[in-house]
């Protein structure tokens, strides 16, 4: 089943290699079926999680074969409560992105194709439990990024962009390389593996030495947290988003960033609670940078896609202060803002890709009334940006809500005042430069200049529709991803604030 | 599912209608005008009546709490969806649901020639089902959540006419402000939950009564924050700024939300969380220099301190929509000194009088604009008695009780509060008194200078009686 | 209907005769008044209750001092200092970047791309040795 759902846009890619470069149509349909298929098989597993029967490591729907024996390298895949829906909103996304690459015009057959490798490139990261293949899907990923904002990339700082995000990336995907092959060597040859289950169940019996996690975890934190634009290595993200090509930004803002947070999640927590125990107090006080600073920053923006990815660093921060709290609400809050904001910041993109394709411009002071002549993209803008700051009846305030609970009660020094500064950043920074956006894009006297701009059309709505209704349909109940998220995020931090009484019984022996 | 239903789940049927009307303009019917309206109007009469019939099956009940949903839960966080019925909720019910239907029909009339007529009737349903969610609530996180809703209901409905900047301009200060309150008001919530393990009104109360001593202080700090919230959909001072620009939306929007029922959500609010006030006050160290204040007092003081000033800024406005709401405003404030004066009763009386004649009042004032073309200076009215009596009746009717003349409603529960004023401080008592004549003075200038006198511009001149879905005729 | 004056005579009784003062006042400045004659008496106080004892000036500028100031400085110090001098001063001199700029502008993103994929490749076999 996994495999499907990864394979599918992988197949797509080889079918567009092999056609013509002028069957544009071929392109777009096969792009489009691929993601429909990946995400109805998506929404299958998503939906038949709690009946379906669990194997190795609590995981289900695990899908294994060998590749490289010698190494030990498998290919491996399977999903707990974090990954599932995580897997189930990269497929929405990738869907979506696809539906709004009909903005792309030139060179569509190497458009397309990357945007296959990078969809499956995310969707195989997400589902793998093998270390070499977590990787390297996400280098799959990764890479195409780099490629569409550099050729497809927009405006005058596209160049600059480009550079600084893949400078940015690939050294924070190196740092956290190197952590990775640390970790790995830890083990003794003998055993060595990049079974993620397996090195969980090793590193469980026996324990990392205090000293060599405090060295790995930080490598760890900051790779990860790199490609998350964690504070204060965040200046890539809005600048590239700003260029890059609508669906580039809707995928990897939305999904592929992500996978900072769910490497933290998945293998630094778990594996390392003493690296954990010393290094969180720094990844709070960070998480301060991405909610208050990076929500300042954004106020001053007068570009709608500079706001935008301003606002999405600064989202990421309740994720850092989710998982910095440690305890059960706050990691399984952390989940919800991840898939929330993935949603979110996939149709926050689609939105200002679709005006800047009315208007040619991003610059707000020149919009102004564009409800108006679109009521139903200005609707859904508004929509996005009260689920932006955190308004309930969309799945972003759940996760919010839970990580503000969860960080109270955490054990890092000061942590109810860094409740105090979240709630500040979300309820009163984000209403600020969300509804400044919507007054200047939205409200106010319509221009003479924007009487040719022109509403969505029936099919050019279903991104929309589609990434709305999952955020809205989690917001209601959240209990659909919260109870899949609950037992596993508890059985990660149960073993990572096991990390005191582990250590004292490898003293004892 | 439904083999265990009880006759007190109908309750739920009061919050769903409005969700479902709303959901149904808001994808199928917006661009009919007419549809848009009946689905509204019907789904507001029906929960209506079904309040009604609560309140009759109920009314002598102490506490009723209809199946709950169990919609969050991750550890220690336990959030259900669940409803409350009790002598508060049920009055609250029939003050919303009862000026809810009342605004609706008459805005069917007000609103007829406007081109977004669906979009207004989908705005005013999700308002109604946000106001009734925080009436029936049965904790805090519930609270809100429908606090949040509407917030943005409001902000939706005040920036209706968005292409004028001023609405634009309105809408988002009128959010921004209730955001500040909402931002104290989770943090009250979390203290809360952090100290009682729960967010649930009942178990909260519970396990103040059983540790009295020790958390008093913590409840008290809880209760101030809870009141931030309040003092933001409340308009107290410092927060009172957004209301009187409020102003720029739909008069009937004015009436409902701005008048009767989002404004004293603030004040039902605190009603419902009194027993975090009930244990007497141990300030920590670092509020030390608030020894010799309880958390009520400081309450007080805010709400008479809003009444005082917001009644010296109605005596100088001439815009005939803005009197009146710096007239909401000191109401309010009263209402807040009330609740501080540990009158809770009193002030629930006077929020449900005060809904219906200042919901009245407003009414009156929009039939005036649309009689005068919108026109709302007071100065560019006069001798409107005679153009349009119906009107001047009823405006007079509700300027009356307004100003507390017996035998009408507002004479009793504007004494309510004096004689709890009375029994609490002799400032507050002075300070109420001096507001009551304050009021008397600023409403009869308006009927004064707006109805009586000459007429003082052309509109006003050729004003004529508004359509009968207005007035009733 | 006159129970409040049973009860709490006082309280009844105040808030009637503000009632009766407040309109004899109001009856005396604004019978057939063809304009409002308080701002002449009051001068500036009416002039600061029209204008709302000018609160929302003065949020205005506590907002401008205070987060627009904070804002307006984070921004400044991403641009020029995070941005600024953490990613070209890293990298040396503008000089490396524009031909990185280059290498981009020629289409050889590609190359690149190789090449990071190559050099993940040796690194790994590195450490696996």
């Amino acid at each position: 089943m996994l495999t499907s759902i990864i394979l599918l846009p992988f197949l797509a890619a080889l079918v567009i290699l092999f056609t013509p470069r002028n069957y544009r149509v071929v392109f777009r349909g096969v792009a489009l079926l691929a993601t429909l298929g990946s995400l109805l098989v998506a929404t299958k597993m998503f939906l038949g999680y709690e009946a379906a029967e669990a194997g190795v490591g609590g995981y289900k729907f695990i899908e294994k074969a060998a590749w490289v024996p010698s190494l030990g390298i498998n290919y491996f895949v399977g999903v707990d409560g974090i990954n599932v829906g995580l897997i189930f909103m990269g497929a929405i996304v990738a869907f979506a992105a696809a539906c709004v690459s009909w903005e792309i015009k030139t060179n569509e057959k190497l458009y397309y194709l990357l945007l296959m490798v990078m969809t499956g490139g995310i969707l195989g990261a997400f589902a793998s439990l093998d270390l070499f293949f977590f990787y390297a899907f996400h280098e799959f990923a990764l890479i195409p990024t780099f490629i569409m904002i550099g050729l497809w990339g927009r405006g005058e700082n596209k160049n600059y962009a480009t550079f600084n995000i893949t400078l940015y990336l690939s050294a924070g995907a190196l740092i956290a390389l190197v952590g990775l092959i640390g970790l790995y060597l830890q083990v003794p040859a003998a055993q060595r593996t990049f079974d993620i289950v397996a090195l969980t169940d090793y590193f469980r019996a026996n324990p990392m030495a205090a000293n060599v996690q405090h060295f790995i975890f930080p490598l760890l934190m900051f790779g990860f947290g790199i490609l998350v634009s964690l504070w204060p290595f965040h200046t890539w993200a809005p600048l590239g988003y700003g260029a890059a090509p609508t669906a580039t930004a809707m995928l990897h803002a939305g999904v592929l960033k992500k996978f900072g947070l769910y490497g933290l999640i998945r293998i630094a927590l778990p594996l390392m609670p003493e690296g954990a125990k010393d290094w969180l107090n720094v990844l709070a006080l960070l998480c301060l940078g991405n909610i208050l600073y990076c929500g300042w920053v954004a106020m001053r923006q007068r570009d709608l896609n500079q706001l935008i990815g301003n606002s999405s660093v600064a989202h990421m921060g309740f994720v850092f202060l989710g998982i910095a709290s440690l305890n059960l609400i706050g990691v399984t809050g952390a989940v919800v803002v991840m898939i929330a904001h993935g949603l979110l910041a996939a149709l926050t993109f689609a939105l200002s890709g679709y005006i800047r394709t009315q208007t040619n411009t991003l610059n707000m002071d020149e919009m102004g009334g564009l409800l108006r002549k679109l009521p139903f993209i200005g609707a859904a803008l508004v929509m996005a940006m009260m689920a932006g700051c955190g308004l309930p009846g969309f799945a972003n305030f759940v996760g919010e809500l839970s990580v503000m609970f969860g960080a109270w009660k955490a054990s890092f020094g000061h942590a109810k005042w860094f409740v105090v500064a979240a709630a500040w950043g979300g309820l009163v920074i984000g209403a600020i430069y969300m509804l400044r956006a919507v007054r200047s894009v939205l409200h106010g006297e319509l221009s003479d200049k924007w009487n040719s701009v022109e509403d969505a059309v029936l099919w050019r709505k279903t991104p929309f529709v589609l990434l709305l209704a999952a955020l809205l349909a989690f917001g209601f109940w959240p209990r659909l991803l919260t109870d899949k998220i609950k037992p596993s995020a508890e059985a990660i931090v149960k073993m990572a604030t096991s990390g005191k009484a582990v250590a004292l019984e490898s003293v004892k022996r | 599912m439904f083999e265990n239903l009880q006759p007190e789940d109908l309750a739920w049927l009061i919050l769903l209608l409005p969700l479902l009307s709303a959901a149904a303009i808001g994808l199928f019917t917006h661009r009919s005008h007419r549809l848009s309206a009946q689905i509204s109007i019907t789904a507001v009469v029906l929960s209506f009546v079904v309040s009604c019939g609560m309140f009759v099956m109920f009314k002598g009940a102490k506490l009723v709490l209809p199946t709950p949903l169990n919609w969050l839960n991750i550890g220690d966080l336990k959030v259900e969806i669940g409803l409350r019925l009790d002598p508060l909720s049920l009055l609250m019910l029939l003050v919303v649901t009862g000026v809810g239907t009342m605004i609706h029909i008459y805005s069917y009339g007000y609103m007829k020639e406007d081109r977004c007529m669906g979009r207004y009737f989908g705005s005013l349903s999700l308002f109604m089902f946000s106001m009734l969610g925080i009436v029936l609530s049965n904790n805090l996180v519930m609270t809100f959540i429908f606090w949040e809703l509407v917030g943005v209901s409001s902000y939706l409905l005040i920036g209706f006419w968005y292409e004028k900047p001023s609405a634009a301009d309105a809408c988002k200060k009128a959010f921004i402000t209730n955001r500040l309150g909402d931002f104290g008001f989770i943090l009250g919530i979390i203290l809360v939950w952090s100290m009682a393990k729960s967010v649930n009104f009942e178990v909260v109360q519970a396990w103040i009564n059983s540790h009295p001593t020790e958390w008093g202080g913590v409840a008290a700090i809880a209760g101030l924050l809870i009141f931030c919230g309040a003092m933001g959909k409340s308009a107290q001072f410092p927060l009172h700024v957004w209301l009187p620009d409020a102003m720029e939306g739909p008069t009937p929007v004015s009436a409902l939300i701005h008048a009767a029922t989002m404004v004293a959500a603030g004040v039902y609010m605190l009603c419902r969380v009194f027993f975090l006030f009930g244990a007497h006050t141990v300030w920590p160290d670092f509020l030390g220099f608030l020894n010799g204040w309880s958390a009520l007092d400081i309450i007080a003081w805010i709400g008479g301190f809003t009444a005082l000033i917001a009644a010296l800024m109605a005596v100088q406005q001439n815009d005939i929509k803005r009197i009146l709401a710096y007239s909401t405003l000191s109401q309010l404030g009263y209402m807040v000194m009330a609740v501080g004066l540990t009158g809770p009763v009193a002030s629930m009386y006077h929020l449900t009088t005060h809904a219906f004649f200042k919901a009245l009042l407003f009414l009156g004032a929009g039939s005036v604009i649309y009689a005068c073309h919108h026109e709302q200076d007071i100065w560019h009215m006069g001798g409107l008695k005679k153009k349009m009596p119906v009107t001047f009746w009823t405006f007079l009717l509700g300027t009356l009780a307004l100003c507390g003349v017996p035998p009408l409603s507002g004479f009793y529960s504007k004494d309510e509060i004096l004689a709890t004023a009375s029994h609490h401080s002799v400032f507050l008592f002075i300070l109420a008194s001096l507001v009551a004549l304050l009021t008397t003075f600023y409403m009869s200038r308006l009927v004064l200078v707006a109805f009586f006198g000459s007429t003082r511009s052309e509109h006003a001149d050729h004003a004529h009686e508004s359509p009968k879905v207005m007035t009733g005729r | 209907m006159f129970a409040p004056f049973g009860h709490a005579p006082l309280a009844a009784l105040v808030g009637l005769g503000a009632t009766v003062f407040g309109f004899s006042f109001a009856y005396s400045l604004y019978a057939n008044a063809e304009k409002d004659p308080l701002p002449e008496k009051l001068g500036l106080l009416s002039r600061a209750m029209r204008d709302r004892f000018y609160f929302d000036e003065i949020y205005s500028g506590l907002i401008t001092i205070t987060h627009e100031a904070v804002s307006r400085l984070a921004d400044w110090f991403d641009r020029w200092i995070i941005a600024g001098l953490g990613v070209r001063g890293l990298h040396g001199s503008t000089e490396i970047v524009g031909r990185a700029l280059r290498l981009v502008q020629t289409g050889n993103l590609q190359t690149y791309a190789f090449l990071f994929v190559a050099g993940v490749v040796l690194v790994l076999l590195f450490a696996l040795k």
